[in-house]
């Protein structure tokens, strides 16, 4: 099947920006801004963008913007919103947002806001949902989506889903998977996913899938490298993205490299271009294709760029990275979203402190689930600081402060207990956290206070669903850890991490298990 | 001024003598002309001087003409192209001839599609029928152009003309079955056109039609969903339409294409349709040989086969069979 070319991939993107005489160039030197996010993109997903001199790239950047505050898509050019985007997405691959008036910026988006919510892409008055995510996404980066109406906007958006779940480019339009991309990652942006019947949604999108493994973007269609994109990351940002065959779809996109002279093209066989090559490396790095750095779904930047533009304050997490013998697992990058709108819910919420608590105890989450159990209680103790309320109600401290042996005070860190425990009653505690009361929790509650047999218990829900039998998997083996019986707890949680459900399931719990064996320095592959 | 008629280089048209063309600006690494398509270089750096200089002309308007046939994406042409008929009140029923000359080899060109629709605007609801015959023309090429739909719903809602369009869909749903677009269309149709009575007076015609439609080919999607479409915040009368659920026993009953069958009957179910007998009989007889016990439930029986004969989707059928209520 093969692999991916990276190097051959690096030099075609070189060559293609380096290259203005060749005839494609010249052709489309009016969308060149597009072409530099596309292929600087690129570049630092194949962890190569310091071959170009951001510099050269940031000068000529400034000359595309215009008196109103837009960019065009090259010198001598009109302003547009999809020039505007990606002007300001490379600004922020090489950290030089602050070159922006990201006020002038602001204002020109802005003023492309029609009565009905809708954008259009400049003063021509063309619209259509595309202008909507371009909108949203460039306010977003710079911070300044309160200079937009966001309620008119996302009213807009609503009203252009249709009865299949998904959205047309405006109310009444077919259902194409590029508008509910742009659709999509704007509610993702603004905090307002529960427009989206992400079943639905969800089905109609893993139905993109055809034969050859590839995605289509509408039914009866053929399939399409950028497809891999726009399906997949609106899967991810509706966290449905298993739905999918994962394995099949990374051969399509490698059968449409073209490895001898680098580049990706649409389908097997055809011509290539920076468009489907930024697309086909997108789509794998959103299929956690090693080697590749991950990208944010919703703002189709690099996950690294778009944590520098909202934690900037906190950058100083890695300097207290828990020190584990084991490499770290790469769980989290389709899980980053919920974080993004969770930011949103934090940025309109009422005054500062409980906004930055829940935005650090979301940064708490995701270092957890990336095995970062030290940084993470660090996280949960900072939310604690800017909102005492949050004490009572935070497990998720209480399941790392166990991990880090420190029991009695995760102990006191769960709902109802006013008493202090010893350390078997608080390895117990556990059981009250996790979704979902079945049968399996209730048994499992019994087990830990009468006493009983985990492998009895575990071999109960062995045949049930996929949800049961990663639960009883994981407290039986959390029962033996609390008889001290390391062997046995090993072999069980291991099963648990190794279940389907345990691969693919977004449950904290599910995390929980591989952190887990990453402390005990356990191998679950 | 025929677009034919210019042969001549600009730099040699004594026209032209008084404008020095501006080369493109391209940053760092300027574009070195080649051998092919100097037409195209001199074009656009004359361009770049009238653009420069605000020059609304016949002969900057010409100009522009050529700049689009020679590159129908630059969009900054376009946009200086309507500043100088604006400017010169030009007559825009010419400039709607010249967009359908340019537009066959350009189906999907954002500019041009735009470009109309300014125009058509400014016209008013006279080019209604003319602007629904170009996009049947479009669509006649490509006949599920995006770009083309996009289009004709915007004639249809700002300028008129509703009275053939479910006729029309249905004469591209005859060539095609499998149009989405067209099936997309349709519902635009039976729920936005104010010549007919909205969706549940439409509806008992609509289902037989669909009805046709899946018994012609099961395994086409688009009928499936449209059957649910029409059937909208209206659960109720969706597991009561006898219509309904009788395509979906007549598809599983013949074997082959069943998996939106199956999927259909799913969500009858999950909605509290009471499956008969035959229902039973006939998801039983889809049972691959080979398979794990019976599963007592119908629904749970049904995502039970779809996870064999959709095997890309299994973990969606997996979820949804997780999903499903505990048996009572």
């Amino acid at each position: 099947m093969g692999e991916l070319v990276v190097d051959k991939h690096v030099k075609y993107i070189l060559s293609v920006e380096k290259r203005k005489d060749s005839f494609e160039s010249v052709v489309l030197e009016h969308l060149r801004m597009n072409g530099a996010y596309w292929g600087l993109t690129t570049l630092d997903l194949l962890g190569k963008l310091g071959a170009l001199d951001s510099n050269e790239v940031i000068q000529w950047i400034m000359k595309c913007q215009h008196e109103s505050g837009g960019f065009a898509g090259n010198i001598g050019h009109d302003p547009h919103l999809l020039y505007t985007l990606s002007a300001v997405q490379v600004l922020a691959l090489f950290d030089k947002l602050n070159v922006l008036d990201a006020d002038k910026v602001a204002n020109y988006i802005s003023g492309l806001q029609n009565e009905d919510g809708s954008f259009s892409g400049d003063e021509w008055g063309e619209v259509d949902t595309r202008f909507s995510y371009l909108a949203i996404c460039c306010l977003s980066i710079l911070h300044r989506l309160d200079k937009m109406n966001v309620e008119k906007a996302v009213n807009y958006i609503a009203s252009c889903k249709n009865v299949d779940g998904g959205f047309g480019c405006t109310p009444g339009g077919e259902s194409h998977a590029g508008q509910i991309f742009c659709c999509v990652g704007a509610l993702a942006i603004t905090g307002s996913l529960h427009h989206v019947d992400k079943d639905l949604l969800g089905w109609w999108l893993c139905e993109r899938q055809v034969k050859s493994g590839g995605l289509n973007g509408r039914p009866e269609k053929l399939p399409d490298v950028c497809y891999s994109w726009w399906v997949l990351s609106s899967l991810i940002m509706i966290d449905r993205v298993h739905w999918i065959d994962k394995d099949k779809l990374v051969k399509f996109i490698l059968n449409c490299q073209d490895t001898e002279n680098g580049g990706i093209s649409d389908r097997p066989e055809d011509a290539v271009d920076v468009f489907h090559t930024y697309f086909g490396v997108a789509g794998l790095s959103l299929l956690e294709y090693p080697g590749l750095k991950a990208i944010d779904p919703a703002h189709a930047l690099p996950v690294d760029v778009v944590n520098r533009i909202f934690f900037q304050k906190y950058t100083n997490i890695s300097s207290r990275i828990h020190n584990l013998q084991n490499p770290l697992p790469t769980l989290t990058r389709r899980l980053f979203l919920p974080s993004v709108s969770g930011i949103w819910d934090a940025l309109t919420g009422g005054n500062n402190n409980p906004r930055e608590a829940v935005m650090a105890i979301r940064r708490g989450m995701l270092l957890f689930r990336q095995g970062d159990v030290l940084g993470s209680l660090v996280e949960f103790d900072k939310a604690i600081e800017l909102d005492t309320r949050q004490k009572a109600y935070l497990w998720q401290r209480g399941l790392s402060l166990y991990y880090v042996d420190r029991f009695e005070e995760g102990a006191e860190q769960f709902p109802n207990r006013s008493q202090l425990y010893g350390v078997d009653e608080a390895r117990k505690r556990f059981l009250e956290v996790g979704r979902d009361p079945r049968p399996v929790m209730r048994e499992a509650l019994s087990m830990f206070k009468d006493g009983g047999d985990p492998e009895k218990f575990a071999t109960a829900f062995s045949n049930g669903q996929e949800n049961e039998y990663f639960y009883a998997s994981l407290y039986a083996g959390l029962y033996h850890e609390a008889q001290k019986e390391p062997e046995a707890a090993k072999v069980q949680i291991i099963a648990a991490c190794r279940s389907p459900y345990g691969q693919r399931s977004d449950d904290y719990m599910a995390s929980l298990a591989k952190v887990h064996c990453l402390c005990r320095n356990w191998s679950s592959d | 001024m025929d677009a034919e008629e210019h042969k001549l280089p600009l730099s040699q048209n004594p026209e032209w003598a008084d404008v020095t063309p501006i080369p493109q600006d391209d940053g760092p690494n300027p574009v070195v002309p080649i051998a092919y398509k100097p037409e195209f270089i001199e074009t656009m750096d004359y361009f770049r001087a009238v653009y420069k200089a605000n020059e609304f002309s016949l002969r900057a308007l010409q100009l522009t003409h050529q700049a689009i046939l020679l590159n129908p994406g630059n969009y900054t042409v376009w946009h200086f192209r309507r500043l100088i008929l604006d400017a010169l009140g030009i007559d825009l029923n010419e400039e709607l001839e010249f967009m359908s000359g340019i537009s066959e080899n350009n189906p999907k060109n954002y500019q041009i599609w735009h470009h109309r629709r300014w125009i058509a605007e400014k016209l008013g609801t006279d080019v209604a029928s003319k602007e629904l015959d170009f996009t049947k023309r479009m669509l006649f090429l490509d006949a599920k152009n995006y770009h083309a739909w996009s289009y004709r719903q915007w004639v249809l809602q700002t300028l008129g003309g509703w009275e053939n369009e479910l006729n029309y869909c249905h004469q591209l749903l005859e060539e095609d079955v499998f149009n989405n677009s067209a099936w997309n269309q349709r519902y635009f149709v039976v729920t936005g056109s104010p010549l007919l009575g909205g969706l549940e007076a439409m509806r008992e015609s609509e289902v037989k039609y669909t009805v046709e439609a899946i018994l012609h080919s099961p395994e086409n999607e688009s009928p499936w969903r449209y059957l649910r479409g029409l059937y909208k915040n209206d659960p109720k009368s969706w597991i009561s339409d006898p219509q309904v659920s009788s395509v979906c026993l007549k598809v599983l009953s013949a074997k082959a294409n069943h998996v939106f069958a199956l999927s259909t009957l799913l969500d009858l179910l999950s909605h509290g349709f009471q499956a008969n007998q035959e229902f039973k009989d006939a998801v039983d007889s889809l049972r691959p040989s080979n398979s794990d016990p019976p599963d007592s439930d119908l629904a749970k029986a049904i995502c039970s086969i779809l996870r064999h004969v959709d095997p890309m989707r299994v973990n969606y059928w997996t979820w949804r069979k997780n999903k499903l209520p505990l048996s009572v």
